[in-house]
């Protein structure tokens, strides 16, 4: 019999709106000095539509035994919604909350000259902090570059002035405590 | 085990094609989807993370001159909304001083932007008193 390595799950969402979602993985013991406690990974989709409405199959691979956590984005024109969700690996459930939160953009569409401007941001491996340009809703990536003058690899990333970008990092609750 | 690796589509490196969906959907095991309570979501003790989303936004400088870096300039990144999700659900961080909300530090002035903003100043008054001048005169010669 073939070897059953993921699952997948479906959600509906009207055309204007735009989900993706991370798996959030634990890392192992061993890896922990150089990496963080948590990594996560975009799912894999395959969207359809049905009527005005887009049916999104989200497909998460090698699930851990005891299930993983999710973080779901819902872009929309001026907000997105984050939400809370928890894959059941042993059951084949997606839990999801019902109570999802939904965060206001005060300039998303900026009628103002705006402009790319280059940051230093030299991305910490045991601190990753994911940015995402709630347009496209890619994930905007750091470029590294070696600087002659401090001998050192440092990163720069390109961001439009005036725009609302989302941040998300995640943490061990311990270490906020 | 197969391969899982999947292949780049209208730039989003995420999306699959019918081909690709169609073959993951027969390999894979379907889930349902439930709505659920926020405290319920997570079975009991294993909800370890705290995830922290932030919105924000560059700020930039007033004005932006060849060879200064942007930090010198004073672009600032001003957070508009945050939330922290956790095993009770997704909140609002109301106090953005607390935490990874926190408001970016304001950054003085420099020479430059003084200097520009100065330049700013004086370009508006003049601009005013021509306008000034330039009514009066044309009510005059009506």
């Amino acid at each position: 019999m073939e070897e059953i390595f993921g699952k997948h799950f479906s959600i509906t969402e009207p055309e204007s709106i735009n989900t993706v979602i991370y798996k959030v993985n634990k890392t192992e013991k061993e890896f922990l000095d150089k990496s963080p406690k948590f990594t996560i990974e975009r799912l894999n989709y395959y969207e359809e539509y049905i009527g005005r409405n887009k049916k999104k199959t989200f497909f998460l691979m090698d699930p851990a035994p005891e299930g993983n956590e999710l973080v779901i984005f819902s872009f929309g024109k001026d907000k997105v919604v984050v939400n809370n969700g928890f894959l059941e690996t042993r059951t084949n459930i997606v839990r999801v909350s019902n109570t999802p939160v939904p965060m206001k953009f005060e300039t998303l569409y900026n009628e103002n000259e705006t402009e790319f401007r280059e940051f230093e941001y030299t991305p910490n491996l045991k601190r990753p902090i994911t940015i995402i340009d709630p347009d496209t809703t890619d994930e905007v990536k750091p470029r590294l570059y070696y600087d002659e003058e401090t001998k050192e690899v440092k990163g720069k990333c390109t961001l439009q002035a005036n725009k609302t970008y989302v941040m998300f990092e995640i943490t061990d609750k311990k270490d906020r405590n | 085990m197969e391969n899982t690796r999947t292949t780049t589509h209208n730039g989003d490196s995420n999306r699959l094609t019918p081909e690709e969906a169609k073959k993951l959907m027969e390999k894979t095991d379907e889930c349902r989807v439930i709505a659920t309570k926020a405290q319920e979501v997570a079975p009991v003790g294993f909800e370890t993370t705290r995830k922290d989303v932030t919105s924000a936004t560059v700020v930039p400088a007033p004005q932006i001159r060849e060879g200064i870096k942007p930090g010198e300039q004073g672009d600032s990144l001003n957070p508009v909304t945050a939330a922290e999700m956790t095993e009770n659900g997704v909140t609002i961080v109301i106090d953005r001083e607390v935490g990874r909300a926190q408001k970016a530090k304001e950054v003085p002035e420099n020479e430059a932007q003084r200097a520009a903003r100065e330049k700013a100043e004086l370009e508006r008054k003049a601009q005013e008193k021509y306008e000034q001048n330039n009514s009066g005169k044309s009510e005059g010669d009506r």
